[in-house]
């Protein structure tokens, strides 16, 4: 089979999974079990496709086309590949995970949000192979609407106002920002495709206002990737059940979001072209600012939630403005942090997500100031939450360390030294609010709940869950022990 | 040879929906006088898709009575044409197959015979309009359309059917007498009233008051009959009180007809004759345009009845199209036509899945709709698919169109524009995604619709299902949309302009 009919498959995977879950209403356990097996041979088969590519073979398909620069298309191409890899396996646990808790919590219309969970996944891999700025649009659109029935799972007169808000951020940014930026390079340059080098080192004359304006668009229409003041849907999202809070930040919608600012930045404008405008332009990079302001604002906040949710969501803006952050700064080295965080920040995000769920689905707890003494009760959650939260705050021997080597590494190469400054604090501010709750779980007493009388079937329940959080823990410290071979693929 | 030898199917276009209808006055039966409407329409629309597939773009002309053509009345099919005859044909088809039950639900037993009738006068009216190519002759059938549409209106026996129906008499007077009084003047000064021998003498003659007078009276008359900015609100009144099966065929057919008018007369007819610029003209008609996009889209989202946030939205809609026209480019010709052949099927099906609804629970009204999925999952679906087709979302037929009017916009290069364009697409898919909420997230309501028929007849969702598959074909194939639009923008407003 051919590289490109395996891409197309890879995609396709995930909407058989999509349809099959409607079928399989009545038989859950069925339903679940073909969802895994779906997974598994996506996994495998993303791997087979990883092979095919390194070993050169090339790929490309269009499904439908207007006109010349004008079609739907995929394509192979390294960041991609990584991408969908990270996504196949997260989908797995995640499936994982999903069961212990949605039955653990015996929540309604099941089949529903195993449906939608698979057709999520099936656009975010369309978003990983567009090979252009208009495929990707598309299945950004799509991946909005096919989160949204996950997002309003549980919608009643509270939450209905914060549904609102994640899709109208998301869908107005991209129709009155995104959409207008692709239109704008397709009309400035002719074409709208991905290309090694980028695509406007072709332009000879360039108006630098126009390129910088663009960028600009870019950078805010994309919602998805969460830069302040558009990343209001993010905190939002938080009404949707666990699993899809694990879903929406660590894997589809984020990471798709800050996925295609690094595709946009790396495959449009080209590093080295950028470098050069911005450098007419100001001595100082002040398009770092924007990323910046939302690393340290959204820590600021994280650290006054109580929720734990909603804190992890505060957490997971400030975490994808560092990515945001290594893209922008232009270096080789700040592209590789980015896709190693994004691929760090996605197992460790998850973790915290999944412990969060399973706290809630065990112990009924949402906020921090709860969680006296649940390290005792819960080791296995509160172990792999630890282990996430170092990650998140860039602890040796775990895989956010290896990103944020590479990105002082890049902010160095790119003499910005100012950006050390923010890296610094908001690195004081993620252990500030990290290292407390693991403190407090640990090391305090717990406090007796009067509804803690059904401590039978706990251990049951939390079954899949737990090997989830296992699982997706030891991604974490995996990610730091092979970095090695992982950097040399990237660096190549 | 080929397609030429065919030349008698032109008139028939026409000839046979009058001929029926006049019959069907005499046929009491509901059954046959519904089947009799089906075949009609079947048998037009096989032969303006054998022209379609076998024309290949040869100009096909009928002379009636065998006049040379200043003289006599001409019927000329050319790709442009084509392109509007197969659109209102088709659109006529789907809304026929789809009216017997709507006719017993909305018009009666009584009246149903002269429903089909006047629905087929309506039709055959309409695809006159497009085909004739005598002024005059445009202006006989506009005032046969706008008259049997008064009557269908009146025939709903709705509250203010006859107040709705009074209203668009009146506006459809206004607006032919406008016309009307465009071509008189044409005629004096020109003593021709055939399309093609006009082109000839304008672009000999120089530009004077009278020729302006009479270009403007043109515009307003064919601006006003369509629901353009300041005279729009007879429209939605109409639509709302209507039977749906003729909502549904308005719906989809009177904003292309406009289109197709306002692309023969003024682009055709006048604008590639004359020899000044026209920038102040296009200009007004930008303004105009872009205010009817927005009125359109702001009084959608306020409305609680589906058949007026509909019709809202075709004004909304009418807008963008205008706006393509007005810029007068490839690009916004362009968009106008595949906003234009999308919108009609998108919004078509939308009122064929209202008149579902109203077969089935008696009401329109979105707060009394709540959560109706349950009772009938087929057209609840069809709503959500056609309503984020109307979105304008990418992966649906009408995001090409929407698309192409950006990129026109965006080539323009002029900021107001752009940003109108971009904000009314973000109105479009406010009031869009209303629908879908409000039948989908909100409350569920359900437990007090009234039932009054369980399920909706076969043929009525085969109906619907054909709209929904056009949509997809729309959305799959949009390279042979385009090679359509490229030929006639070549043929016949590049070269000739």
């Amino acid at each position: 089979m051919t590289l490109s009919y395996l891409l197309i498959l890879i995609i396709l995977i995930p909407f058989f999974s999509f349809l099959t879950s409607f079928r399989l209403k009545r038989y859950p356990n069925v339903r679940e079990g073909v969802n895994i097996a779906f997974a598994f041979i996506n996994f495998i088969l993303s791997i087979v496709a990883y092979n095919k590519f390194s070993g050169g073979e090339l790929a490309s398909f269009r499904f439908i086309t207007l006109n010349q620069p004008i079609y739907l298309g995929f394509y192979a191409e390294k960041i991609s590949m990584i991408f969908a890899l990270m996504v196949n396996f997260l989908w797995i646990i995640s499936i994982f995970y999903s069961m212990g808790y949605m039955r653990g919590n015996k929540e309604k219309h099941q089949s529903r949000f195993f449906a939608f969970f698979s057709l999520s996944i099936c656009f975010t891999l369309g978003i990983a192979f567009s090979s252009n700025l208009l495929t990707t649009f598309l299945f950004y659109e799509a991946l909005t609407l096919a989160t949204f029935p996950l997002v309003a799972h549980n919608i009643n007169d509270e939450n209905r106002s914060n549904v609102k808000v994640y899709l109208g951020v998301l869908i107005i940014t991209s129709l009155i920002l995104f959409l207008p930026a692709i239109i704008g390079t397709l009309v400035y340059l002719g074409s709208i495709d991905y290309t090694l080098g980028g695509l406007f080192i072709q332009q000879e004359s360039t108006n630098i206002y126009v390129v910088l304006s663009l960028l600009l668009l870019f950078i805010f229409g994309i919602a998805k990737a969460g830069v302040m003041p558009v990343h209001k849907w993010l905190p939002a999202a938080m009404v949707a059940p666990t699993p899809v809070s694990a879903l929406l930040h660590a894997v589809a919608v984020v990471k798709s979001g800050v996925f295609i600012l690094i595709k946009i930045v790396v495959y449009i404008f080209g590093i080295d072209y950028l470098n050069v405008i911005l450098q007419k332009l100001f001595a100082i990079n002040w398009i770092l600012v924007i990323p910046c302001i939302t690393i340290i604002l959204a820590s600021l906040i994280a650290l006054s939630q109580d929720n734990l949710k909603k804190m992890l969501a505060y957490s997971t803006v400030s975490q994808l403005s560092y990515i945001v952050l290594g893209v922008l700064l232009l270096t080789n080295a700040g592209i590789i942090s980015s896709i190693t965080n994004i691929l760090a920040h996605a197992v460790a995000k998850i973790t915290l997500f999944f412990a969060a769920g399973a706290i809630y689905v065990i112990a009924h707890k949402t906020k921090i100031s709860e969680l006296s003494g649940i390290g005792r009760k819960m080791p296995i959650t509160m172990t792999a939450f630890s282990i996430a939260a170092l990650s998140m705050i860039g602890f040796p021997l775990t895989g956010g360390f290896i990103a944020k080597w590479f990105l002082l590494k890049g902010i160095w190469e790119s003499s910005q030294h100012w950006v050390l400054f923010v890296i610094i604090i908001s690195t004081v501010l993620n252990a500030l609010y990290f290292l407390p709750i693991i403190f407090k779980a640990f090391f305090e007493k717990y406090h007796e709940d009067e509804d803690d009388n059904h401590e039978g079937d706990t251990t049951k329940k939390s079954l899949h869950m737990d090997i989830a959080m296992i699982a997706s823990a030891t991604c974490v410290i995996l990610l730091y022990i092979y970095s090695d071979s992982f950097i040399k693929i990237l660096i190549k | 040879m080929g397609i030429l030898q065919y030349s008698f199917l032109v008139p028939l276009i026409v000839i046979i929906p009058i001929i029926v209808a006049v019959v069907l006055v005499f046929v009491k039966n509901t059954y046959v006088s519904w089947f009799a409407t089906f075949l009609t329409t079947l048998v037009v629309m096989a032969i303006t898709s054998f022209i379609l597939i076998k024309g290949q773009f040869v100009t096909v002309s009928y002379n009636f009575g065998n006049f040379i053509p200043p003289f006599g009345i001409e019927y000329e099919i050319d790709i442009l044409t084509i392109f509007f005859l197969f659109l209102i044909s088709a659109v006529g088809f789907l809304t026929a197959l789809w009216s017997k039950g709507n006719i017993l639900s909305e018009v009666g037993d009584k009246n149903a015979n002269f429903f089909s009738s006047i629905f087929l006068l309506y039709y055959a009216g309409s695809l006159g309009i497009v085909i004739t190519n005598d002024l005059f002759n445009l202006f006989v059938f506009l005032e046969i359309s706008s008259i049997a549409s008064c009557i269908l209106v009146a025939m709903g026996r709705r509250k203010n059917a006859v107040l709705a129906a009074f209203d668009s008499l009146i506006i459809g007077s206004i607006s032919a007498s406008f016309y009307l009084f465009g071509v008189g003047i044409l005629y004096l000064l020109f003593c021709t009233l055939n399309a093609n021998d006009l082109v000839l003498q304008i672009s000999k003659y120089p530009m004077t008051p009278t020729l302006v007078l009479a270009i403007v009276m043109l515009s307003v008359g064919i601006l006003v009959k369509f629901a353009i900015f300041p005279v729009l609100w007879w429209m939605p009144q109409t639509y709302q009180s209507s039977p749906s099966a003729l909502s549904a065929f308005l719906a989809g057919t009177s904003v292309n007809i406009a289109l197709y008018i306002f692309i023969k007369i003024i682009f055709m007819v006048v604008a590639r004759g004359v020899h000044i610029s026209l920038d102040h003209y296009f200009e007004l008609l930008l303004i105009v345009a872009v205010l009817s996009m927005f009125v359109g889209g702001i009084l959608a989202l306020k409305q609680d009845n589906l058949k007026l946030l509909l019709a809202f939205s075709s004004v909304s809609q009418m807008g963008a199209i205008m706006v393509g026209v007005a810029l007068f480019n490839f690009y916004g010709m362009s968009s106008a036509l595949f906003l234009a052949i999308a919108h009609a099927f998108i919004k078509t099906g939308l009122f064929l899945c209202v008149g579902n609804l109203i077969y089935m629970f008696g009401t329109e009204k979105l707060s009394e709709l709540r959560g109706f999925g349950r009772k009938a999952p087929f057209t609840y679906f069809a709503i959500i698919f056609l309503c984020l087709s109307l979105a304008a979302l990418p992966g649906t037929s009408l995001f090409w169109g929407k698309f192409y009017l950006l990129m026109s916009t965006i080539q323009s290069d002029n900021w107001f524009l752009i940003v109108s364009v971009v904000l009314a697409s973000v109105l479009s898919f406010m009031y869009s995604w209303k629908i879908i909420s409000q039948l989908w997230i909100a409350k569920d309501n359900s437990v007090h619709l009234i039932v009054m028929h369980k399920k909706t007849p076969l043929y009525m969702n085969l109906a619907i299902t054909i709209v929904i598959i056009i949509n997809i074909y729309l959305t799959i194939f949009p390279n042979i949309t385009y090679y359509f639009v490229e030929q006639i923008i070549n043929l016949n407003i590049v070269s000739k302009g």
